[in-house]
């Protein structure tokens, strides 16, 4: 990030949100929000003092998962590029009741600005990366694990946060009443390799839940239960890793575990199957970490339509193809980068964002495009105008030019993918797809038949 | 190890989990992950948990599955079911087991045959003459006419009372309570009498399914004769039968609409149409299997309660998808009665640690259940139906119990 933000080629617009894409590949318009941060990120400095003395300080801060605090004005979290604080005009005392100003008062800069508004931005690019990244599956919508009834049942995120130097605990694993655990349980699979939440294999999980493990054993004296239905160590030094925790003195249990209860006395119970000795087995623990999948971001759907691109059953982002094609989309110009394609870890993301990049510029080095040449075009002399094409087109490659009164539909071939939606449905027979008009498809089903039993009589078109 | 104490794969029976489960690719997906036999409230009572049941089919281990009893102690409360991360529907796996082993001609519990003898030839569980169905609502003061009125197009509420509802004496005062709030709201009702049969649940979950098409087809044609709008079940059981048995049993709808007594008492007390009196009870609420994980109906069970003044409310631990079954369902108080004590009473020592004075559940069932276990653990607490609930509210008398 901080060799991103240092860049000199590299424009970093973060707090900004793309509101509409159009053109195509190597010409693409881009709208941006640049939303409004009430802090003039020119003047400021990232001293930090106007967060020091915001007397605003309980806010529930999104980067510990509601954990730690935040002020009102705040860096969303501390690896943040660049330093420049956001006014969350929603819990400002100034945006609510119009007192306090406490921020612009001190701030030595005179960087806050309450009257800054939105700013948006037309920029053209020749190609996108989408890295949206992911989100955390809400563990509250498994009942059996009633996450909402204590707040030491946490998820893997939440674990994050209180291991880190920079978390509310300063890296400290302590339970919500402030002390170390005894007893901790791991739970795997929540909301993963499940029917009722999501099907697939959320492929980090056992990595990062054998990661806790191993952290609790090095922080604290508490014994650790592990409940998972399989292991999946598969990448470079993974396995090895998993022994070290079985050397670590974890308990694994070889069962999903079925129901986390909190007792009358507060303490939470987990039960599961032991599969492996063939017994239910109970575990009285003091905190309880759910390893929670991770599942698209919730607007994926609206990113998706503003870039043109596809989403699997799943939700994430559909590759243009899963082994040869693994960055593109079925948008040319447009790439996928990280876990906005499918769950994966820190070394599979940078991997696949390296190749994203990588694609792209060799698409922008060449400075132009090689296009199928099997693209529908409209013989504008047939075209009758009745716009029907227009709608189907599942690539928005069809546009409507008007001509002194008439006018004609005309086929961008840069966006046009061939699929021959529009063929098939030109009432006026006006569009044909090159290489496959009527006439060479009958050619060659004639030919394909020729001496067969289903010799074809009359062939029409 | 000896060759004898290996199993042969190459040997095994295949055809065993085509014959048992219609759905077998499905359960071949099954991952062995234990949630089903440690969510079942009779599994550490049986010879193979769940789980151990699902492999032996898919191993083709048939003499084991011939001498197994464990099927026949499920209770049909589908905790397995709504955590099966395959999304096998194992509970109705438990019903092929039964339906196997019924067409296999395996021994089954003694109690079968008469159960299905009895409601065939007098179409309810006891035996009983069933044109004795009205006896509940002898001892009323005064006999509601409208129960006998039975006319088509007269009454807005079929009251469906269901065998235990109807014929045991320990549920009487259910339907008493309901057809008492009914009165006092202006809700029009009547009841089929001796027509009603029973609904045919109790052979399903015993694996007889084909027993029910009858059943069905009577007690359809009577409810459409008589044009109510809603059709009301105080039972649970009968509450699924007709929603999600008897909808393969006719074409077209049914014509009315099926509702659990605690939805139609929530909505009247939603609409004021009940007026509730303070009382100063601490209670919890039990969900039947057959209303809640089966039916989705959580909620309006604990709105009537919460509507109730100066009613304390608290929760078991295991609640609402995660309740405890009370043991009574499956069949399994028929032919196993001590399995269902066992697992009543693990119930109870759940509501007694919430400091409840009474148990409120929606079924008759449960309510019968939990009162014989409250009765041998000698424990001081009140078991009551949702609907003498809101008789007792409405009325601020005592329960007799």
């Amino acid at each position: 990030m901080m060799d991103a933000g240092r860049h000199p080629n590299i424009e970093l617009l973060t707090y900004s949100e793309v509101e509409e894409v159009s053109g195509y590949i190597g010409k693409f318009q881009v709208k941006v929000r640049k939303k409004a941060r009430h802090v003039n990120a020119e003047l400021c400095t990232e001293c930090g003092l106007c967060q020091e003395k915001c007397p605003q300080k309980t806010i529930p801060s999104e980067f510990d998962q509601g954990m730690g605090k935040r002020s009102a004005i705040y860096v969303p979290f501390p690896q943040a590029i660049p330093r420049v604080p956001v006014i969350d005009t929603e819990r400002c005392t100034y945006f609510l009741t119009q007192k306090c100003r406490v921020c612009e008062k001190l701030c030595p800069a005179g960087a806050i600005d309450f009257e800054q508004e939105d700013e948006t931005l037309e920029l053209e690019v020749g190609a996108v990366i989408v890295a949206t990244g992911f989100a955390q599956f809400r563990a509250e919508e498994l009942p059996q694990y009633n996450r909402s009834l204590s707040p030491d049942i946490i998820d893997g995120l939440q674990f994050e946060r209180l291991s880190s130097t920079t978390g509310p605990t300063e890296g400290e694993i302590l339970t919500s009443e402030g002390v170390p655990p005894k007893r901790v349980a791991i739970i795997h699979c929540v909301g993963a390799r499940d029917e009722h939440s999501n099907v697939y294999c959320s492929r980090v999980c056992c990595m990062y839940a054998l990661k806790h493990a191993h952290l609790v054993r090095d922080k604290t004296d508490a014994e650790v239960y592990e409940f998972y239905m399989d292991i999946r160590a598969s990448g470079k030094g993974y396995e090895e890793f998993y022994t070290r925790v079985q050397e670590e003195d974890v308990y694994f249990v070889r069962g999903r575990a079925a129901e986390v209860t909190v007792l009358e006395d507060g303490q939470l119970m987990v039960l599961a199957e032991d599969t492996i000795l063939g017994k239910p087995v109970s575990a009285k623990v003091d905190m309880v970490v759910l390893g929670s999948a991770m599942v698209p971001q919730g607007d994926s759907g609206q990113v998706a339509s503003t870039f043109g691109i596809g989403r699997s059953e799943d939700g994430f982002f559909l590759e243009a193809h899963p082994k040869l094609r693994p960055v593109e989309t079925n948008t040319d110009g447009v790439f996928l980068a990280g876990a906005c394609q499918s769950p994966r870890d820190v070394p599979d993301t940078v991997a696949h964002a390296d190749a994203a990049a990588g694609r792209c510029l060799s698409l922008l080095s060449r400075g132009e495009v090689t296009i199928s040449p099997t693209v529908a075009v409209v013989d504008e002399r047939l075209c009758s105008a009745c716009r029907v094409c227009i709608d189907l087109c599942p690539y928005t490659a069809i546009s409507f030019i008007s001509q002194d009164g008439s006018g004609t539909a005309r086929i961008n071939e840069a966006l046009c993918k061939g699929c021959g939606t529009c063929v098939a449905a030109c009432p006026a027979a006006a569009i044909k797809a090159r290489h496959f008009t009527d006439g060479q498809i009958y050619a060659e089903i004639v030919g394909l038949l020729h001496g067969s039993e289903h010799e074809v009589a009359e062939v029409t078109g | 190890m000896s060759e004898q104490a290996m199993v042969a794969l190459d040997e095994i029976d295949r055809d065993l989990i085509k014959q048992i489960e219609p759905d077998w690719r499905k359960m071949l997906t099954c991952i062995q992950c234990g949630s089903c036999s440690v969510s079942c409230p009779s599994g550490h009572l049986m010879d193979y948990a769940p789980r151990e049941l699902w492999r032996l089919m898919r191993m083709g281990m048939r003499d084991e599955l011939v001498n197994c009893r464990t099927f026949w102690l499920c209770t049909q409360c589908y905790a397995c079911t709504v955590r099966c991360p395959r999304g096998i529907i194992t509970s109705e796996t438990m019903l092929n087991l039964r339906r196997w082993a019924i067409a296999e001609g395996l021994e089954v519990p003694t109690m079968l045959p008469e159960l299905a003898e009895s409601v065939q030839t007098t179409h309810n569980i006891l035996r009983e003459d069933n044109e004795g169905r009205l006896i509940w609502s002898e001892n009323l003061e005064p006999v509601p006419e409208q129960l006998r009125d039975v006319r088509r197009g007269r009454a807005e509420v079929l009251l469906f009372a269901g065998c235990v509802g109807a014929m045991y004496p320990m549920a009487y005062s259910i339907p008493q309570s309901f057809v008492q709030i009914m009165e006092q709201a202006g809700v029009t009702y009547t009841n089929l009498g001796g027509d009603e049969w029973c609904c045919g649940y109790p052979l399903y979950g015993a694996g007889m399914d084909a027993k029910v098409a009858d059943l069905a087809q009577h007690n359809i044609e009577r409810a459409r004769n008589l044009e109510p709008k809603y059709l009301v079940t105080t039972c649970p059981s009968c509450y699924h039968t007709w929603n999600h048995i008897y909808p393969q049993y006719t074409e077209g709808g049914l014509g009315f609409e099926v509702l659990h007594a605690s939805e139609l008492l929530a909505r009247l007390i939603r609409e004021g149409r009940i007026q509730l009196n303070e009382l100063d009870w601490i209670v919890t609420y039990h969900d039947p299997c057959d209303l809640g994980r089966k039916s989705g109906v959580y909620d309006d069970p604990r709105l009537i309660i919460n509507s109730v003044p100066g009613i304390t409310f608290k929760e078991m631990r295991n609640h609402r998808e995660n309740a405890l079954c009370c043991g009574g369902g499956g069949d399994v108080a028929m032919w196993e009665a001590d399995v269902t004590e066992d697992i009543a009473e693990r119930r109870m020592e759940q509501a007694i640690a919430t400091g409840a004075t009474a148990i409120i559940s929606a079924c008759q069932q449960c309510k019968r259940t939990l009162l014989q276990a409250a009765r041998k653990t000698k424990t001081r607490i009140r078991v009551l139906d949702v609907a003498e609930l809101v008789w007792q509210a409405m009325e601020k008398g005592e329960v007799v119990d």
